[in-house]
């Protein structure tokens, strides 16, 4: 029962194997890019999956602000409103293609798809259930924090690249939000390694079989779900985009797919980041009944959910004020939640 | 003191270069300044007297003398005198010194002067086209030798680019650390369509210029085409948020300049309609404000939802539920008896009084019981006590920076002197007390609702008929009401004909906005939509 999804997962791609295997023999393709494609295949089949979940992602934040404030968000398209997204994608397509006199061309072109991109690559190394996983590595934590943390980097040239101030000073303050999470965020990935004694993540997931992180290290658990609404961007810390200081900042001269790749982005962000937390404290895939994956998949939407919940009524603080929040509060109280981590080793364990 | 001794005294000081008028209004003191080099001396022995504000000049384009008459307004904090200083220039060549070294406050309405009378103001610091392109070369628009027809010709078009960069000498003088940033007219902590330019060193604001005339329309040479009763119609388009707070200050100066009183059930429902109207006005500035601060929208859809209720409810009155034009010369509405308003009106107020206050609570709770609230409105944009009046804020702005000064009270017009309410102010004078004093206004605006309706006399006329040719007469009429954004003022000149030879409105907005230029020195970039956002923007009215 617990391994049917998985069980399902393998044969699929024994399937494809076998199918490309034939038809490779048939079509005269070289033995050695049979692996490739399989690869290939199952990358898309994933991003499809994984596409269809972020829409409907996207449709539930609709519908949940959509309540909190009192009206009825996306009716119209499809039943209540499910195809609105599929709807606005397709707009995103078909609009025209700006590019700014002031900006620079070159870059304005290529930096959208590889901020994406970026934000896709932890997803290699997140365990979905016992063997669903990209690559196993033993450092896949500080794989996955790494290239999270290019996304800040990417914006600051996105926006400089955007060729007006207003998207420079977005890109700036995107800059700026790294140098105040960073460190927080690093001493709380110190008290999980301390904690689960490893930088595997499928490893930290297997750790947490009796007992999830979120009760070994409460504070830790809150904290990284302030650090991570920061890295996120996410209100109340949407600073780098900040709608009414500096008209959502860094994207402004963008249009067209280039805007909705930066949207795909927020949200593929968005999932990475709440399937690390479940990674993280939750305990991945643990859970009675229900197979691996699916308790995997609701927990990291009822992550996303309480994260799209703190967005609504929260007034965003200044770029100072984050770095005296950061500073303050966040780096001594990330120094006692380590203390509690090495103090836990020490004596429950 | 009053109005005797203060004319005797000028008599005194200045003999034969200064008249003393006799006024049509009881606690005005009227003055007429001979030389027009004189003027700064006879405003600064006002100052000395006690008059701490200058809030209007109007220009008068007497065609057929060949002159431009000034008219200054001053009024005092505590009192309802009001002094108007009354001078002329030649129309070939209007100059007067200028007074902004004593009233600060009197910037602005110089620099509108200028641009829309061509009145030059000698050693004005700031004397730019803010309304008007910058290479204007078109009679100036409010005179009277002005034709509307002259403007077709007018390449709009590239002289609006040109308009865009005023300060290109400044700009290439400075320094590469500091940078120019134009916010607006497009940017939503704008509320509307003007401009701020700012001179940025990294996230500080060194300096700010506003702009305004983006979206000018004209009404006041509008309404010189216009019979008095058609003019009616264009109060609701100053303010669009509240609207009937203007008609009701239009009604009042006609009503002046005709001579006539309304009916006492149209006073009472005036109150009433004019606290409701600040209601609405609060409660859109409330949804704007939160909004701007980063509450994503969740503010903007309670109180709209309160504000739709207030709609209905004037809708009952109206049919209309933005620009009512409700508030008629000589009464209100379509009404002509207290009878006749619809059954259960009253009770429907007094409900949605009981309910406005439960959900009252519930945003306070969300604003101020929020820390990030406070974090992010104390201590910002501050200005306070004496400084708030020499720059010319008025209404919620100028009650946040400690001073009581509210029109309801000092001088109070329909029957305001019948209710009971307070007067809310704050002590710090920051963003976060004009929050403070706007929300504690509404609560005293439903108070004073609950009384209206219970003391109202529910039968009598509402309104009582002006017949057209008594239109026809000459003199002044002047009111001043408090609006939902500061103090409103409207002087209208008729000549005998059906239409008024000269409107002047006092846009409070425009006041309040122009202290941005003081406000924003030394604030961060993010500080800006908070601070803009407090001033409470509203573009109709100051680009009336």
């Amino acid at each position: 029962m617990t391994d049917l999804i998985t069980n399902f997962v393998v044969q699929l791609r024994n399937w494809i194997a076998s199918l490309i295997e034939y038809y490779g023999e048939l079509l005269g393709i070289p033995s050695w890019m049979w692996g490739y494609l399989v690869g290939l295949t199952m990358f898309l089949i994933g991003f499809l999956a994984f596409g269809l979940d972020i829409l409907f992602v996207v449709w539930m934040e609709r519908k949940v602000i959509g309540r909190i404030h009192h009206r009825r968000s996306v009716t119209e398209t499809g039943p209540i409103g499910f195809f609105q997204n599929i709807a606005d994608v397709v707009k995103l397509l078909v609009k025209e293609d700006i590019v700014p006199i002031g900006a620079d061309r070159f870059f304005h072109n290529i930096l959208p798809p590889i901020a994406a991109a970026a934000t896709l690559i932890p997803l290699i190394v997140i365990p979905f259930a016992p063997q669903l996983y990209v690559v196993r590595l033993s450092t896949s934590l500080l794989l996955a924090f790494g290239v999270m943390a290019l996304v800040p980097g990417l914006i600051l040239l996105i926006g400089w690249a955007g060729g007006s101030k207003y998207t420079l000073i977005g890109g700036f303050r995107s800059g700026l939000q790294l140098v105040a999470y960073e460190i927080p965020l690093g001493l709380l990935l110190l008290s999980i390694v301390v904690v689960t004694k490893s930088l595997d993540l499928v490893a930290i997931v297997e750790s947490q079989a009796q007992l999830w992180n979120i009760v070994k290290l409460p504070l830790g658990a809150l904290l990284f779900f302030i650090v991570g609404t920061m890295e996120l961007e996410r209100s109340p810390f949407d600073i780098p985009e900040a709608e009414g200081e500096i008209v959502v900042g860094w994207r402004t001269e963008y249009s067209g797919i280039k805007f909705g790749l930066f949207y795909g982005t927020e949200y593929f962000h968005f999932f990475v980041m709440a399937s690390l937390y479940v990674t993280l404290f939750l305990g991945g895939w643990y859970g009675p009944i229900l197979p691996p994956l699916v308790w995997f998949l609701i927990k990291v939407h009822l992550v996303m959910l309480m994260w799209i919940w703190v967005r609504l009524t929260f007034f965003r603080p200044r770029p100072d004020q984050l770095l005296r929040i950061c500073f303050k509060y966040m780096i001594p109280l990330a120094f006692l939640n380590l203390l509690w981590a090495i103090g836990y080793v020490i004596f429950f364990s | 003191m009053s109005v005797n001794e203060w004319s005797r005294e000028i008599k005194e000081s200045f003999g034969d270069l200064v008249d003393i008028l006799e006024m049509k209004w009881k606690n005005h003191l009227g003055i007429r300044v001979r030389e027009p080099d004189k003027l700064p001396e006879v405003a600064k022995k006002l100052k000395e007297l006690g008059f701490s504000q200058n809030l209007l000049i109007t220009a008068i384009d007497w065609i057929d003398e060949n002159r431009i008459e000034l008219v200054y307004h001053f009024n005092r904090m505590d009192s309802r005198a009001i002094a108007w200083v009354r001078t002329s220039v030649p129309r070939d060549n209007p100059e007067v010194p200028s007074i902004w070294k004593i009233f600060r406050s009197s910037v602005i309405h110089e620099i509108e002067t200028f641009d829309l009378m061509g009145v030059t103001f000698k050693g004005h610091p700031d004397l730019r086209r803010m309304f008007l392109p910058p290479d204007w070369n078109l009679p100036p628009p409010q005179r009277k030798d002005f034709d509307p027809k002259m403007a077709r010709n007018y390449d709009w078009r590239s002289k609006v680019y040109e308009a865009y960069n005023p300060y290109q000498e400044v700009i290439a003088k400075e320094n590469d650390t500091i940078y120019y940033l134009s916010v607006g007219p497009q940017h939503p902590a704008m509320h509307g369509c003007w401009r701020l330019l700012l001179k940025c060193e990294g996230d500080t604001i060194l300096e700010a210029w506003p702009e305004f005339g983006f979206v000018h329309r004209g009404i006041e040479k509008l309404a010189e085409y216009r019979t008095y009763e058609q003019i009616s119609i264009f109060t609701d388009r100053f303010d669009y948020i509240a609207s009937l707070a203007w008609n009701l200050t239009y009604a009042m100066a006609v009503e002046d300049l005709l001579g006539i009183e309304v009916p006492e059930p149209a006073k009472w429902l005036r109150v009433a309609l004019a606290e409701m109207q600040r209601i609405i006005s609060h409660l859109t500035w409330l949804a704007a404000a939160c909004a701007d601060i980063g509450t994503f929208h969740s503010m903007f859809l309670y109180t709209i939802r309160e504000r739709e209720k207030l709609f209905d409810l004037v809708e009952m009155l109206s049919g209309a539920r933005l620009t009512y034009t409700l508030t008629r010369i000589g009464g209100v509405g379509i009404f002509k008896h207290a009878d006749t308003i619809p059954d259960g009106w009253f009770n429907r107020v007094l409900d949605f009084v009981k309910e406005f206050r439960k959900r009252m609570k519930e945003y306070e709770e969300i604003v101020f019981s929020n820390e990030t609230f406070y974090v992010r409105t104390r201590g910002i944009g501050v200005i306070r006590g004496k400084a708030a009046i020499e720059a010319g804020a008025t209404g919620p702005v100028l009650r946040a920076a400690g001073i009581r000064y509210d029109v309801r009270k000092i001088a109070p017009y329909m029957v305001y002197e019948e209710v009971d309410f307070e007067i809310p102010t704050g002590t710090k004078g920051d963003v976060f007390d004009r929050w403070y004093v706007r929300f504690r206004e509404m609560q005293e605006s439903a108070r004073i609702i609950e009384q209206v309706i219970e003391q109202m006399p529910k039968s009598g006329p509402l309104r009582i008929k002006v017949p057209p040719p008594k239109f026809k007469v000459s003199g002044e009429g002047f009111a001043r009401t408090e609006n939902p954004r500061g103090e409103a003022m409207l002087y209208i000149i008729g000549r005998g004909g059906d239409k008024p030879y000269r409107m002047r409105v006092r846009s409070p907005t425009l006041c309040n906005l122009y202290l941005t230029h003081y406000l924003l020195r030394g604030a961060r970039i993010a500080d800006l939509p908070a601070i803009v956002g407090s001033l409470d923007p509203s573009m109709g009215e100051v680009d009336r």
